[in-house]
């Protein structure tokens, strides 16, 4: 079925993808370990700034990147697989920090001082803080090795093909999505197998994990080599942001050019909301209510749940769009197909496993004590669940809302396929007007995007800190 | 052993948080081989003096000193795992990626766990978690959870130990159990130790020498006098 | 507690919301039209529609980066439950492809009665006009005029440096679409070989045509391979750049055509017919040539733009047809050849 061709664009895809994954996860967890090793003082007055706007960074579509990092490379003869790979990771590098963030933060505090009682700082972050934020840290590479396999923009602005691109060919050609199918078939095998060795992993990681907090204690003492990384990759954070923000705002050039854009796409920007809102907050619904089941199936059951929860993850996003055109649009189905309940379940389709993941770590870090008293004490189940399960599980409802509202904001493969007609996102507006080349109209949508997620962000941070979910 | 040289000498130590003081001029020794009890009601900054004790954190004022050694000052600190200490928290906090054995070893250098030491085996024997050494710290009871805590600091063999509410939320059979075992480890192992608590019947068993720290300072209540335990309960 | 609360009345909120909105909009005239004619142009013809006939037009828009196969792949997929009445194509290999499976439907647009048959579907599934043409764009700033080149054959001139020069990805969009017009016209052994020493020589390949522009606009490359709706957005903005037609003393350029057409069983066939009329009548066409969309009348309109040389430009001569049915061959071969 694969020529010798194909095998070799297959294999250096893998490479690629995985390469980026593994980049994004370094410098993310390096970044973010600086949890452990620095004055919790100074993290909170220069780093959560910083960590708040690098994240935020995960609406500025990788082709933004590529775009502002091209200028520069163009000009010094950079190209190729290392050119496209650096893009990928500084676009994608919010999610590395993101997940290191939420898997350090997980670590309990008083494991981390029962080790350093007994060895070294440097093997208590080796042999305990590592294997317990884990599973967290593997997740991001999953995903990061995810989006990278389905990009293949970013590439070929760095004249690298790569196996997706054989896929979009063919899919080009035929106008039949069975081909491509069997085309991305291996793709979706070599992820999948990814997902069972990361779910098999896990498995013990996740067990006993509970949320503890001490007194602050004093910093972890590194070797310097790991101090040297982690300066290395805090200062990678300020140039991941600023240079695709610089190359924007100086493609802007006036702050009138922003309003305007913003005013041409208020239909857009409403429609996004809604989408968006709606697709995480049905996600979160759906996740609630499996995240449960996962997390007390019997352990043979959980491999195979997991398999089954993450496999969407695997498919390609026309594919998915695709799928739902055709099963949707038969006789009978008025009701749904047109509408915006299309989108919304394209985008469920592709992200709410996400959601499940990010429930699924909070249900286990939830004080069983805290539920059996509910239990105990609560008028009814409602009163129960609204008074005690719902705040204690908040953080996670809220992260995993966040991961699905950001990524339904960015997605374009399905939404496209599957939006009634008269309605578009701004993603899809801003991909639009990139192949007119507005630079300025794109500038200033995407600064748009940034102060919209950067005040998301905020609130989130705000109601975060309010129930004490901070560290 | 010279059972009456100085182990742990706190001087004029001090801490505060955000303001507030919560340790003012605190002095003590222990001697080598002693188990002495500290005391107090909640709040009143035991835990804090623990961890100043084990170097997770800094005094503002005072010094420590573990074997004529100083360990802790307001401008310097040795490093936790340098004061050869062993230490156990009110949670177990049992690795969970790791399983029994591998938890009571973390502090060994060697990785060789074929050959576990003489005085491990002899730990592992006098706790009974012999039969656990593969179990993930998931599948422990409570009982065998603090069990196994307790056998991971007294594993890198101590000079001195440190127990902070070791025995909280376990049924008084099980307490009973557990004070037993670990008087008779410390007595065998020959470790100091400093057991902190607010339950009188704990304090007893462990020792007569009590401290009781409240309102930032310390004070030594003699033998037979337990009349601070009553006033403890008071708001 | 209070969070809590809050959040579960946000979410009723959410959710009723969501499900009043799909099913309150008003019922009035209206018509779908997917098209792949670029936004920033397309959306204001739509709109001036809306106003001079009433009729609520409801878009989608194509994106460039899913390389064609978003939405004309949509009107394939509905055919059971068509949403579109009309389809709208920069282009016209993807709407002979909706011809071929059967989703378009005929009709005769009066507006179209002055357009040559050759840019007519024999069975009026289809009508093109409003062409563009593949051209040549050069940096003037590197390269004198003596050395602009000429032909597209240039890009295999040794003494030219293949570093300089940049085309879009020949599997997908209008380069496709020109090197299927090359295996028509060259036969597939010589096609071949062409695009096999373009790979060879390292000419750079690139994912668009806005991408080869915005190379040659910022020096990156002498010269490149575009359309010229791309190219003279550039000229447009000012940049040092020229447009030249390529191969005028020879086999001529590629013209690609808008193509408009009506789908079968779409929901508002009165509707589509007023949409088709409109958008093929000699005004738009003028008006998508004035707006910069296409440069290459189909009619005798008279144009003025600064953009592309004046005068008539000699057309390749191949049919749609041939054209097209070189479309998987040539698809194949070049992603052999150049997803590597």
């Amino acid at each position: 079925m694969i020529g010798t061709r194909q095998l070799i664009l297959f294999l250096r895809t893998l490479f690629y993808s995985a390469g980026t994954g593994a980049f994004v996860m370094i410098i993310g967890a390096l970044a973010a370990s600086v949890l452990w090793t620095f004055r919790h003082k100074t993290l909170a007055r220069l780093l959560k700034p910083l960590f708040i706007l690098s994240c935020v960074m995960i609406f500025v579509p990788p082709y933004v990147h590529a775009l502002a990092w091209a200028d520069l490379f163009y000009r010094y003869g950079i190209e190729g697989l290392g050119a496209s790979l650096w893009v990928m990771v500084m676009a994608l590098l919010p999610v590395g920090l993101g997940f290191s963030l939420l898997g350090f933060y997980l670590v309990e505090d008083a494991m981390v001082e029962a080790g350093r009682t007994l060895n070294r700082d440097s093997i208590v972050m080796k042999s305990i803080i590592l294997p317990i934020a884990m599973p967290a840290l593997l997740t991001g590479m999953i995903f990061s090795f995810l989006w990278t396999v389905h990009d293949f923009s970013v590439p070929s602005l760095f004249f690298v093909n790569i196996y997706s691109l054989e896929i979009f060919a063919k899919y080009s050609a035929t106008n039949n999505p069975f081909e491509p199918f069997m085309l991305s078939l291996p793709m979706i095998v070599v992820a999948t197998l990814i997902i069972i060795l990361i779910s098999s992993l896990s498995k013990k990681l996740m067990l006993g994990l509970r949320k503890g907090h001490t007194k602050e204690s004093l910093p972890l003492v590194m070797p310097l080599w790991f101090r040297c990384l982690q300066i290395i990759a805090i200062v990678i954070l300020p140039v991941q942001i600023s240079t695709p923000m610089i190359s924007l705002i100086m493609k802007v050039a006036k702050p009138s050019n922003i309003w305007i854009s913003i005013l041409q796409a208020r239909r857009e920007l409403g429609f996004t909301l809604l989408l968006s809102t709606l697709t995480a907050t049905l996600s979160v619904i759906f996740a609630l209510l499996l995240a449960k089941r996962v997390v007390e199936a019997e352990s043979r059951h959980k491999l195979l749940l997991w398999v089954c929860i993450l496999f969407p993850l695997a498919i390609p996003a026309p594919l998915v769009g695709i799928g739902l055109v055709t099963l949707f649009s038969q006789r009978g189905m008025g009701f749904i197909y047109g509408t915006l309940w299309m989108p919304v379940l394209a985008n469920m389709i592709r992200f709410a496993p996400l959601a499940v993941v990010t429930l699924s770590v909070q249900l286990k870090r939830m004080d069983q004590g805290l539920l059996d008293s509910a239990s105990v004490f609560q008028k009814n189940r409602i009163h129960g669940f609204i008074r005690v399960y719902l705040p204690m599980i908040l953080p996670g409802l809220i992260s995993a809302f966040l991961i699905v509202f950001i990524l339904t904001t960015g997605e374009l493969g399905a939404t496209l396929l599957v939006s009634p007609p008269g309605r578009s996102t701004l993603t899809m507006r801003i991909y639009n007007y990139m192949h007119y080349g507005s630079s300025q109209m794109i500038a200033g949508l995407c600064l748009t995007m940034l102060a919209l997620s950067l005040s998301t962000g905020l609130i989130v941070y705000r109601v975060f800190s309010k129930t004490g979910g901070d560290r | 052993m010279n059972q009456s040289s100085v182990l742990l000498k706190i001087n004029q130590l001090c801490k505060s948080y955000e303001n507030r003081k919560i340790l003012e001029n605190i002095a003590f020794e222990v001697k080598s081989g002693e188990s002495i009890v500290l005391m107090g009601p909640s709040g009143s900054g035991k835990t804090t003096l623990f961890r100043l004790i084990i170097g997770l954190e800094m005094p503002d004022d005072g010094e420590i000193y573990l074997e004529n050694r100083l360990v802790s000052s307001a401008k310097e600190s040795i490093p936790p795992f340098q004061r050869n200490l062993g230490v156990v928290f009110q949670n177990p906090a049992l690795w969970p990626h790791m399983n029994v054995l591998s938890n009571i070893l973390f502090a060994m250098q060697k990785k060789d766990t074929k050959h576990i030491h003489e005085f491990v085996d002899l730990v592992i024997d006098e706790m009974e978690i012999r039969p656990l050494l593969k179990a993930y710290p998931s599948r422990l009871s409570g009982g065998e959870a603090r069990r196994v805590s307790i056998a991971r600091a007294l594993a890198s063999r101590p000079r001195l130990m440190l127990m902070d509410e070791p025995l909280t939320n376990l049924d008084t059979a099980l307490k009973d159990r557990m004070l037993e075992m670990i008087k008779r480890v410390t007595r065998e192992f020959e470790t100091t130790l400093i057991y902190i608590t607010h339950d009188e019947t704990e304090s007893r068993y462990i020792s007569d020498k009590c401290y009781r720290l409240q309102n930032g300072t310390l004070t030594r209540i003699e033998v037979g006098n337990r009349h601070c335990l009553s006033s403890d309960k008071l708001p | 507690m209070k969070v809590a609360k809050r959040a579960s009345v946000i979410l009723c909120v959410v959710l009723l919301s969501a499900l009043i909105l799909p099913a309150c909009g008003t019922k009035g005239k209206e018509v779908v039209i997917y098209t792949s004619v670029d936004q920033i142009f397309a959306e204001d013809i739509l709109k001036e529609f809306e106003e001079e006939t009433g009729i609520k037009v409801k878009p989608v828009f194509d994106v460039e980066a899913t390389k064609t196969v978003g939405l004309a792949n949509r009107v394939i997929a509905e055919k059971n439950k068509p949403q579109a009445d009309v389809f709208w194509s920069g282009e016209f290999i993807m709407t002979i492809v909706l011809a071929n499976e059967g989703v378009l439907t005929p009709y005769t647009s009066p507006s179209a009665s002055d357009i040559p048959a050759i840019y007519k579907d024999p069975d009026n599934l289809w009508t093109g006009y409003a062409g563009r043409a593949r051209v040549i764009f050069v940096n003037t700033d590197l390269l004198s005029p003596e050395e602009y080149p000429t032909s597209i054959f240039d890009f295999l001139d040794p003494d030219r440096d293949p570093s300089q020069m940049a085309i879009a990805q020949p599997m997908f969009g209008t380069t496709m679409t020109q090197a299927a017009a090359l295996y028509a016209y060259l036969g597939e052994e010589e096609a071949r070989d062409f695009f096999e020493q373009i790979k060879a020589r390292g000419v750079k390949v690139v994912d668009g045509n806005s991408v080869t522009r915005d190379m040659v606009a910022a020096g990156q490359v002498a010269f490149a391979l575009t359309d010229t709706d791309d190219a003279c957005i550039s000229v447009d903005k000012g940049d040092p750049v020229k447009v030249i037609i390529p191969d005028q003393d020879g086999m001529g350029t590629l013209v690609i055509p808008n193509t408009v057409a009506m789908v079968r069983g779409g929901p508002n066939p009165e509707e589509a017919k007023i949409l088709i009329d409109y958008l093929l009548s000699k005004e738009m066409e003028k008006k998508l040539i004035d707006r910069g969309w296409s440069h290459i009348p189909v009619r005798p309109i008279d144009i003025e733009t600064a953009c592309i040389p004046m005068g008539e430009i000699k057309n390749m001569n191949v049919t749609f047809e041939e054209i097209f049915n070189y479309r998987d061959i040539v698809n194949q071969q070049m992603t052999e050849i150049f997803v590597k």
